[in-house]
């Protein structure tokens, strides 16, 4: 079953910020990305990284050889061990490197509050 | 004095690269910024492809919070890895002794690595018996090198020798000395090469140089191959039938072909290497060892088995993390496709049967 989280006030989320809160028996990052919210599980499927310790980046587009084109600025999650690459917005990898993708959850406001929805974990 | 006209002049324009961000585009000053070419004095982009590691090589949550560099506190180091992976026993490869092989000079590079074996005994080693050290030595004089693993080398918790590499094959006689002194303690040689390639002297990949990180790391494996295979027909395991060998970070999952070729080429150039009186494979199976990461990640998980049968079984494995660097592996994740039973084996039992009474477990080992 899920369920609405409260995670904060919509002007704790300021375009740019990142902060990371634990709620639901998950630590998730929440994005402000050019004024849309986003909620990322901090947890890299590949290894297990916390993930939402990386900067919000860009990254260099598919491109020809010897060019470098960068594009994607402030929607990149790029993971702090192994250097893989997420679109924060949808949990994708970027450009099909890889099937796996991060977790992401709904995130809804309402009279200021914002609410991340999903099924809550049990801690161990 | 007039007219005179001066061929040989250097100006030198401040601020980075930003005089020169008109000239760029966005992609191409962030690319130049990366590279370095921006420092203070810099200017010359240096093709040091070990410099660019994803994420400058290091995990930032192994910065402890009282900051200093990764891996540099040990009280954090204690919780953050060895309590949380549920680690009995870690060996300690310090790079900064290492890279003394990279100098210039033997006499330095001698005590430089032999402060660092006592400074490591006093500190890390006497906080937690966890931490094992791979004593270092300096390959420039292998007599010196031989001196002070007499000296160093029967300090509890030493677990082996790492002996850096230069731009001679492990088999060859230079070593000799070293491999006498560390088969008379009883120490195993833990051979992880420092990165190499972009300084003075260290051992280079063959095929020339690259310049992207990614060649490298692809590539890095025929260095240590290198030393392997001269081990092997050299007849260091004949010469010194109690050594011991680790191979750490330079792959396995290249050993069944090298080995298959290695054995198939003994059958025909035997009379070239009469000391050989067994299989290449045969000497590995009985006096080397190699670390897990970076383990195989392939599609199929099944196909990851199939290798560690090819290669003569889980046994020639023993885990490792590689702490903290940005490929790191913990053993939550890894060598998922093996069957858990051989995963245990390689996560503990086979490091207990080679080092044997060298560890410093909780249980004493027999």
């Amino acid at each position: 079953m899920k369920d609405r989280f409260p995670v904060g006030r919509v002007e704790d989320f300021p375009p740019g910020s990142h902060p990371i809160v634990d709620v639901g028996g998950r630590s998730l990052g929440i994005y402000n990305v050019d004024g849309a919210l986003y909620a990322v599980q901090n947890l890299c499927p590949h290894a297990l990284a916390p993930i939402c310790m990386a900067p919000v980046t860009g990254t260099y587009l598919p491109s020809a050889p010897g060019e470098f084109v960068y594009g994607l600025e402030g929607r990149v999650l790029r993971c702090t061990w192994h250097g893989w690459e997420y679109d924060i917005r949808t949990g994708e990898a970027l450009f099909g490197t890889e099937r796996r993708r991060l977790a992401t959850f709904p995130v809804t406001v309402e009279a200021g509050q914002v609410f991340v929805t999903m099924r809550a974990l049990a801690r161990a | 004095m007039t007219g005179v006209i001066d061929l040989d002049i250097h100006p030198t324009v401040t601020g980075g690269l930003d005089p020169l961000a008109p000239y760029l585009t966005r992609a191409q000053r962030d690319r130049l910024e990366f590279l370095g070419a921006g420092r203070e004095g810099g200017g010359f982009l240096v093709g040091r492809a070990q410099m660019f590691a994803p994420n400058r090589g290091q995990r930032p949550d192994t910065v402890s919070p009282k900051g200093g560099p990764p891996c540099s506190d040990v009280d954090f180091v204690r919780e953050h890895l060895l309590d949380r992976c549920g680690i009995d026993a870690a060996l300690m490869i310090p790079l900064q002794p290492v890279s003394a092989a990279g100098w210039t000079y033997a006499d330095e590079a001698a005590w430089y690595v032999s402060a660092f074996n006592d400074l490591m005994r006093d500190t890390w080693m006497a906080a937690d018996r966890r931490f094992h050290l791979a004593m270092t030595v300096s390959p420039l004089d292998p007599q010196l090198a031989a001196s002070e693993i007499r000296r160093f080398g029967r300090t509890p918790g030493v677990l082996g020798i790492e002996v850096p590499l230069i731009n001679i094959p492990m088999g060859q006689r230079h070593y000799y000395p070293i491999f006498e002194a560390a088969q008379e303690l009883g120490l195993p040689i833990i051979q992880h090469g420092l990165g190499g390639w972009d300084l003075v002297g260290v051992t280079q990949a063959a095929g020339g140089l690259p310049v992207h990180y990614a060649e490298r790391y692809t590539l890095y494996g025929q260095i240590g191959q290198t030393q392997l295979v001269t081990m092997l027909f050299e007849g260091v395991f004949e010469r010194f039938p109690e050594l011991k060998v680790v191979f750490v970070e330079w792959g396995w999952t290249w050993l069944p072909s090298l080995l298959w070729r290695a054995d198939s080429t003994w059958k025909s150039a035997r009379i070239h290497h009469p000391w050989m009186k067994k299989r290449p494979s045969e000497y590995v199976r009985d006096h080397v060892r190699f670390t897990t990461e970076p383990a195989l990640e392939c599609d199929d998980p099944e196909h990851l088995r199939q290798v560690v049968e090819m290669m003569g079984g889980p046994e020639l494995l023993l885990f490792s993390t590689d702490y903290p660097h940005w490929d790191s592996e913990e053993p939550f994740t890894v060598l998922k496709g093996l069957p858990e039973a051989d995963r245990l084996r390689i996560f503990r039992d086979n490091a207990v049967d080679f080092f044997g009474s060298l560890l410093r477990l909780p249980q004493p080992v027999g």
